[in-house]
């Protein structure tokens, strides 16, 4: 497949446009606004047109999605609909060949190409005429290796050499929507890949006439010939799938659903907010009459979070039901996951302990997770993607993934909880002490939690494992994580048990254990790179998630010595009539 | 005394100081070797760590750790039920890991398309001595390259094992031979240099191995002929070059090695011109050939060797990790290690020397355990996701002949593996093909710690959760008889 991008690549490069549907279009007179929005439009028939792309069926507005992520490295490139920007790609390539949309990332890859540095979009036309980028993609095509073995380890990625192919792969993608090549949507029979505009098979001929005319339409702005021409290509490509997986039609319809609402924007927004409503809520609790602000305050940030926690949940089952499976195959999904168990985990102390700061920091946190996925679509791909052959026994995968990334959820609850009792050590104010003891309570419990969920699916990652491969345990080093994580919270564990460790201890090392479960979902898949967990391999974020740990560290340390200098008073005889801490 | 001294042991093995130092002492350890795996590769990894006999160690002493500390709490009651579950249940799985190591096999099979096989191959390699009377093996560490390799000594023939190259590629080469050896042959080396690309470039021939007697070196194709062949009067016509269709023919040159030592020689040029030529005993070295070639291509030849053997040496290759490194290679000595007395040998390679009187058989290969019954491979199926070329699902038919029964065309597939007579065959990988692959790739494994594992796994699930939950009980009472929620020690 790369290889023929690449031989794709050194054919268009300084070749003009010839290819059998952009020809006519571009001969018909009269374009009007060439390039620009088609706003008030109705892109639903066009959305659903089915396509074939990335080894699964799709509407046509996942695909124009993906494209429009890829060549802008943006969810909502200028409030463009990415069905209409596809379009727009194809039927005003001359206007976008000038226009600076396409996306570079990383700095030094910038600087290698000989680009200004500052900027983050540039024309396709600049960009075809660095010939730094074209002679790599000339030497990249010829040293393509196939990777053979598929359970084996592959090998590591470079940053940036990866950043530099996929700007070529971009500028390919974009002459292959202008010319037709990147648009599959002529169905096959058999098994037989889908067809794209730009072929010349006897199957594909009333399709891609009326997609003529699609084109043509939305070449001359003329709305009602594209919405007509549209609904006759999509009954057009719907009639001529064969094979169709059952609720084929609703798939996709909940598929566009899906994309169009983005329920997890929703969600992350309204945890935000109920995160900021908390904390005045928590704040005026503690004062005797409770006010009626108060109230409201409490039942607002309530009713947030569960509106919140409804999104999430409504937005994770239609992506389980356009994906057939639970989503939970890669960082973008597992993030997700884990930001509904810290709520789900959250609730569930709150049935017995009625804590508000709980939802707080639950909320608090689940929005930074869902903002973190969010945020960064190029290194956390929110695309839905078939399985490897590895990942298709289902059931035990489901279990063992779920069970191993809600133990995640658990302790980042207590990571969270943590915080807010180091929080209350540094500032040390009157009371504090019996503030910290029923937190402590709550990470302690919430690591309780984790501690079974992650024995529990560590294990059963052991039985899949001896399931599929024949061995229990290999010293894998997803696995080898997950034990070291485990390890290091039965220490703690095991500490507090023995009063090893103070209060102020526990909530240090709750909070620090908590590098161990970035390092086994984070550090394995995106740092070291090795193993059988290689499905999951990926690059980018380092320096984001390198800051935050280091960030974590000097908070860590901060309270260290806060509460290190608190005692020093106390014990020089200062009488602030504070109990010691260790008592 | 001794009864003190026991008592003290007793006391440090359980305590709980001993169990978070092992715990940390663990866990550092599996950084450490998660950090080297990515450095280097995962059998690097085992040799430093997960393979280390201070590894095993560490797992032992929680183990003893985790025991006595059960036993400490003596006599049990019932207040002590969740914390023996937790603990029995990791020692079990303990055990069981032991038990799996000790007795377990762990390998793989590679099975190409109507072949069959009961070999196992396992990951560590050995060397396998036969000779007229007995068969014996003698395993090999696997060293990482950084790492020093203790040689290995072989008493009953005198044979050592002094140098280990953990990816070695190979270079040959061509002595003279002594003259009691009967595999002797005549061997030729030759430069071809100049022409319009301005090559230079050497090359052996010789007449001990059909792979070895003729070259294709660039456009021009070289061979040597044996002259003492009786049945060869028109040698031209045996060996033809093989040539891409469309391709004008290029220029053939023939020597034949005579029985006096002197070479002949025959050559046709691309535009069909033929000459012919003798370079007499002795006269070799860096005689040039007056060739009718066009270019300006010449040929010298460099040295002659009327009766040589061919040798073999090992080299570190480029790759030394990861899985495109080559296999490993060894370095034999026997006796004192004179000349005919120390060879290399790669993965996979035989030689037969000659120790003590007796012609004895060397194989260094991988260590394998034969079944008792052979797997044959009826055919290999891979499907791809739709329009891709990443395969969805691939599996092999078999068939089974021997032991407690035969079976014919069972499917092995991910996640779907076959029992026979308590092993267990999966589909791991397979070796790429055109048009399809045809070859491979089954682990096969006999896990004899796998129902230890499993109970035990089960039983520190269920212990840890009672643990917990009783712990919570605990805690809702202290806060109803309004004491400190502080927990009371178990």
């Amino acid at each position: 497949m790369k290889t023929r991008v690449f031989l794709t690549f050194l054919a268009v490069v300084g070749l003009a446009q010839s290819t059998m549907l952009s020809a006519p279009v571009r001969a018909v007179e009269g374009a009007v606004r060439p390039g620009e929005q088609r706003k008030g439009w109705n892109f639903r028939d066009a959305a659903l047109i089915p396509v074939q792309s990335g080894g699964r069926l799709k509407p046509l507005d996942t695909w124009a999605r993906e494209l429009m992520l890829f060549l802008t490295g943006s969810r909502y490139y200028q409030g463009w609909d990415p069905v209409d920007l596809a379009f727009s790609l194809m039927t005003a390539s001359d206007t976008w060949e000038g226009r600076e949309f396409i996306q570079v990332g990383r700095g030094d890859v910038k600087r290698q190409i000989g680009l200004p540095e500052e900027r983050t979009r540039f024309s396709p036309k600049e960009l075809f005429a660095d010939s730094y980028l074209v002679q790599y993609a000339r030497e990249t095509n010829t040293s393509k290796a196939p990777a053979k073995d598929v359970v084996g380890s592959a090998p590591k990625k470079d940053p940036r050499d990866e950043e530099l192919r996929r700007t070529v792969e971009r500028l390919v993608a974009f002459r292959r929507v202008g010319s037709g090549e990147a648009w599959p949507v002529i169905p096959m029979p058999g098994t037989a890949p889908w067809a794209t505009l730009a072929g010349s098979e006897p199957e594909g001929g009333a399709i891609r006439a009326a997609f003529a005319r699609m084109a043509v339409s939305h070449h001359r702005d003329d709305r009602e010939g594209f919405e007509k021409a549209a609904a006759e290509v999509r009954s057009l490509v719907e009639g001529a799938v064969q094979a169709k997986p059952p609720h084929f039609e609703t798939g996709l319809k909940v598929e566009l659903l899906y994309n169009r609402l983005h329920p997890f924007l929703w969600a992350w927004i309204l945890y935000l907010a109920s995160a900021i409503f908390w904390i005045p809520a928590i704040l005026l609790r503690g004062s005797k009459p409770e006010s009626p602000a108060a109230k409201r305050l409490f039942w607002t940030a309530m009713v947030g979070t569960l509106a919140a926690l409804g999104f999430h949940v409504f937005g994770f089952l239609l992506r389980c039901y356009v994906a057939g499976r639970p989503p939970v195959t890669n960082m973008y999904e597992s993030i997700i996951w884990v930001g509904f168990g810290i709520v789900v985990f959250a609730f569930i102390l709150y049935r017995s302990q009625r804590q508000p700061v709980l939802l707080a920091t639950a909320c608090g946190l689940a929005a930074l997770a869902m903002v973190a996925a969010d945020s960064a679509p190029a290194m956390m791909d929110p695309g839905i993607h078939p399985l490897v052959p590895v990942l298709r026994s289902n059931y035990w995968l489901t279990i063992h993934v779920l069970t191993i990334t809600i133990s995640y959820a658990a302790f980042a609850l207590a990571l969270g909880l943590g915080n807010i009792s180091l929080w209350h050590f540094m500032r040390a104010k009157k009371g504090y002490m019996a503030k910290i003891e029923g937190l402590n309570q709550l990470t302690y419990r919430s690591q309780q939690f984790g501690v079974v969920l992650l024995a529990a699916g560590t294990i059963l990652g052991g039985v899949w494992a001896d399931y599929s491969w024949g061995r229990f345990w290999g010293w894998d080093p997803k696995e080898v994580w997950a034990l070291i994580a485990l390890l290091n919270y039965l220490v703690i564990l095991h500490a507090r048990y023995t009063s090893w460790v103070g209060q102020f201890g526990f909530a240090l090392w709750s909070v620090l254990a908590f590098l161990g479960v970035v390092m086994a979902w984070y550090g394995v898949n995106f740092v070291l790179g090795v193993g059988l967990h290689s499905y999951g391999f990926s690059t980018g974020g380092r320096g984001t998630v390198f800051t935050a740990v280091l960030l974590q560290s000097a908070y860590c340390a901060a309270a260290a010595v806060a509460w290190k200098r608190h005692r020093m008073r106390q014990h020089s005889g200062n009488p602030t009539g504070a109990r010691p801490a260790e008592a | 005394v001794l009864l003190k001294l026991a008592d003290r042991l007793f006391r440090i093995l359980c305590s709980l100081k001993l169990a978070v130092v092992v715990m940390l002492t663990l866990a550092t350890a599996m950084t450490a070797a998660t950090v080297i795996e990515s450095l280097y590769d995962i059998r690097t990894g085992q040799y430093w760590v997960y393979r280390a006999g201070w590894f095993y160690f560490m797992l032992f002493l929680l183990g003893a750790n985790i025991l006595t500390v059960a036993l400490s709490r003596w006599p049990w009651k019932r207040r002590h039920g969740p914390f023996l579950m937790a603990h029995l249940g990791i020692l079990m799985l303990l055990f069981g890991s032991w038990v799996t190591w000790k007795y377990g096999l762990d390998g793989s099979m590679r099975l190409v398309e109507g072949q069959a096989s009961a070999a196992v191959e396992l990951d560590q390699p050995e060397i396998l001595i036969t000779d007229g009377n007995s068969i014996g093996t003698t395993p090999i560490r696997w060293t990482p390259a950084h790492a020093e390799f203790k040689p290995v000594t072989i008493p009953a023939y005198g044979l050592v094992v002094d140098r280990f190259i953990t990816a070695a590629e190979p270079k040959i080469s061509f002595l003279p031979a002594e003259p009691s050896d009967k595999s002797a042959k005549p061997a030729l080396k030759v430069l071809l240099s100049g022409g319009p690309m301005r090559i230079r470039q050497e090359y052996w021939l010789w007449l001990g191995d059909p792979g070895w007697t003729a070259v294709q070196a660039g456009p021009a194709f070289l061979r040597l002929l044996d002259g003492s062949d009786p049945d060869n009067p028109n040698v031209q016509s045996r060996f033809q070059p093989q040539r891409a269709l469309g391709m004008p023919p290029g220029p053939e040159l023939d020597f034949t090695a005579q029985a006096d030592g002197s070479i002949s020689w025959w050559t046709r040029s691309s535009s069909g011109e033929q000459k012919k030529g003798k370079i007499p005993p002795g006269g070799v070295k860096g005689q040039a050939l007056e060739l009718p070639w066009k270019g300006g291509v010449k040929l010298e030849v460099l040295e002659y060797l009327p009766s040589a053997v061919s040798r073999i040496d090992y080299f570190p290759s480029r790759i030394q990790y990861g899985p495109q490194a080559p296999p490993s290679a060894i370095h034999l000595v026997a006796g004192n290690g004179g000349p005919g007395q120390e060879m290399w040998l790669g993965m996979g390679d035989r030689a037969v020397l000659s120790l003590g009187g007796r012609d004895v058989t060397i194989v260094y290969q991988n260590q394998r355990q034969m079944l008792p019954f052979s797997v044959r491979l009826e055919r290999f199926q891979i499907d791809y996701y739709d329009g891709m070329r990443d395969p969805k699902e691939y599996a092999s038919t078999v068939s089974v002949a021997g032991g407690s029964g035969s079976r014919a065309n069972v499917l092995i597939s991910m996640n779907e593996p076959l029992h026979h007579d308590g092993i267990t065959f999966y589909q791991a990988s397979f070796e790429p093909g055109e048009p399809r692959p045809t070859v491979s790739i089954l682990s096969v494994n006999r896990d004899p710690g796998r129902q230890l594992k499993y109970w035990g796994s089960l039983l520190i699930v269920l212990g840890s959760v009672w643990l917990f939950w009783r712990k919570v009980q605990q805690a809702k009472q202290a806060k109803m008889m309004m004491t400190s929620p502080k927990e009371a020690r178990a």
